[in-house]
């Protein structure tokens, strides 16, 4: 077991004081926020209001009920324009360059077929915002829904009622019976932890591969093949390297544990801090006081 | 085995894909001997010390170390072993790697760093101890691979080609501590292609040839069963010695000739006073001639050399 020890201390302590140890402990949580939180926050982008024209080719009130309720999400602002079928080709040429020349951030086509078959075209550059497309996409389905029914004769009010949205409330109930957990609380909970995993499989398992190439490649591995077996030369090795992961992940749930539960702003501002000090210290510091002297 | 070998190896054989590189191999190590294993490149040394060392396994026969077969790996805190291609952990501390060293042959880390310490000072490398490896010179780093291999302080020695690589005043250290450890009562092998080395300091030696034993013995023994009649000399200047040479040269059977000196084997019933007068009868002036037991070196291209191959591919032919 000494042996086994000795390698899993060599893997640790040799690790931790490495630059990469330095290095991925203050940008890993900085790395892990701009792969997930920067992608959604890219997808919602644009808080501002994204002039459209609205191109009506079908005549009759349509246009406007889309018009209103565009506006109405405050994301919208919108000219409503009627054309004809004949002139459609002309009016979308002229609007697309108004696009391409940044005049308009893009234009809704709607025409006698929407209400029929739902079919509608929207050209824009922010096609790429999923909010915004969404909401263009709510405010259509509403808009040639409430027409539709209308144009049956039920009663606007009715129509109205019938439009209210509704909320879906969903709780967990375990074992130990019912929770105050919400289903997506624990759906995005399974998906974090899930991603968290596999990059700690891949970074640490890619580590081990590393430890192993680097004692092939120094040529050191006969000299300790010749006094440890395989196993226990890999056992120190994964004990060693998943250490290192242990420790790191320690130091940034430690700094996570501050940051959520103090939000008094210099206490704060101290476990914001500390992440990067902690990182620091543990380089500077620990190997010395605790690893390399007697 | 008797409880004076340390090393006993029975008949092993290694192949590798088709290639045969120790065959039918057989040798005692006595305990306390400098044993050297001598032999061309590509003759099966390394592998056999793999093999000893329970690295690669034998095909056949069996190899017994300190009296059993529990293999290399299990008597490694009791074997001090460097092998041909070493290496070290280049960001590793000097210090910091010889302690690991240790302890992967079971020795406690204080006692590992004690030894450290005294071995880094005895070899002129104590201020070296808490620089990187990377920042060593090859030599250096050659020396801090010798050091791991006796922190343990083990009673058996393996070498592979321990001074290949070195430069002469190193050499020269590495080569003092072999005697000095050879002294202390311990057992060492190691491999080589330098035999003028391995003659100053090895009293046993096997040479090995394309992956089987030539001879083997006790350094005295092996000289005196060679036979034939040799003797040294040495000229002033190069060009009069190859003149000198040419006039004997119908009485020499080998020669291994460096130009200013040469080692001469005579043909069966010359006499060197014979050779002696041929000489002075040339305009060469001699610096030495003397009457000598085989060089290790003329033994060893005798029966590994170029000379005992061709007879040997001839059989094979036939």
């Amino acid at each position: 077991m000494r042996k086994v020890w000795a390698v899993i201390r060599r893997e640790f302590v040799e690790r931790v004081r490495s630059k990469w140890f330095l290095i991925s402990t203050v940008l890993g949580p900085v790395f892990m926020i701009s792969v997930t939180v920067l992608p959604s926050l890219l997808a919602t982008r644009s808080g501002r209001v994204n002039h459209i024209v609205l191109v009506d080719e079908g005549g009759g009130t349509l246009g406007e009920r889309l018009r209103t309720q565009l506006v109405g999400s405050g994301r919208f602002a919108v000219q409503l324009v009627a054309a004809g079928a004949d002139r459609g080709n002309a009016v979308r040429d002229s609007l697309t360059d108004r696009v391409r020349t940044e005049a308009l951030d893009g234009f809704l086509t709607i025409s006698p077929a929407t209400l029929e078959s739902g079919m509608a075209e929207y050209r824009g550059r922010n096609v790429s915002s999923l909010r915004d497309m969404g909401m263009m996409e709510v405010a259509l389905r509403q808009s040639v829904v409430t027409e539709r029914l209308t144009r049956r004769g039920v009663d606007p009010g009715v129509v109205q009622e019938a439009q209210r949205g509704i909320d879906l409330k969903t709780l967990r109930v375990t074992k130990q019976g019912a929770t105050g957990e919400s289903g997506m609380v624990t759906f995005f909970l399974g998906y974090g932890v899930g991603l968290v995993l596999y990059m700690i499989i891949l970074i640490y398992g890619i580590n081990v591969m590393r430890s192993v190439l680097e004692e092939k490649q120094t040529r050191i591995i006969e000299v300790l093949v010749s006094s440890l077996r395989p196993f226990q030369l890999m056992l120190g090795k994964v004990i060693g390297v998943g250490g290192v992961g242990l420790f790191q992940f320690g130091l940034w749930g430690l700094t996570g544990y501050l940051v959520m539960h103090f939000s008094y702003a210099p206490v704060f501002l101290l476990a914001g801090l500390m992440h990067p000090l902690s990182a620091v210290l543990t380089y500077v510091l620990l190997p010395d006081r605790f690893f390399a002297k007697q | 085995m008797t409880p004076d070998t340390v090393v006993a190896i029975d008949r092993i054989a290694k192949r590798f894909s088709g290639h045969v590189a120790v065959a039918d191999l057989s040798l005692r190590v006595p305990r306390g001997a400098v044993y050297g294993l001598l032999g061309p490149n590509g003759a099966g040394k390394t592998t056999t010390i793999r093999m000893i060392m329970n690295i690669t396994i034998p095909d056949e026969g069996t190899i017994e170390l300190f009296g059993d077969r529990m293999g290399g790996r299990h008597h490694s805190a009791r074997i001090g072993y460097l092998p041909e291609e070493r290496g070290l952990y280049r960001k590793m501390r000097v210090r910091d790697m010889l302690v690991f060293l240790a302890e992967a042959k079971g020795v406690s880390r204080a006692v590992g760093g004690a030894k450290a310490d005294e071995w880094l000072r005895r070899l002129d490398l104590a201020e070296w101890g808490p620089r990187k490896v990377e920042e060593l010179s090859k030599g250096m780093q050659q020396k801090v691979q010798f050091i791991g291999t006796m922190l343990h302080e083990p009673e058996l020695l393996i070498l592979d080609e321990p001074f290949s690589g070195l430069d002469p005043i190193n050499q020269q250290v590495l080569r003092d501590i072999v005697v000095h450890l050879s002294r202390a009562g311990k057992t060492i092998i190691f491999s080589t292609h330098q035999m003028d080395v391995a003659e100053k300091i090895c009293d046993h030696v096997c040479i090995i040839a394309r992956g089987q034993k030539v001879l083997d013995g006790a350094l005295a023994e092996v000289k005196r069963v060679h036979g034939g009649t040799h003797v040294a000399v040495a000229f002033e200047d190069a060009g009069a010695g190859a003149g000198a040479m040419a006039a004997v040269s119908d009485l020499v059977a080998a020669a291994d000739d460096s130009g200013m000196s040469a080692e001469l084997k005579l043909k069966d019933g010359v006499d060197p006073q014979t050779v002696l007068e041929r000489l002075m009868g040339t305009h060469a002036r001699l610096r030495r001639f003397e009457r000598i037991e085989p060089s290790l070196n003329r033994i060893f291209l005798d029966k590994a050399g170029p000379e005992a191959v061709a007879p040997a591919a001839e059989v094979a032919h036939a």
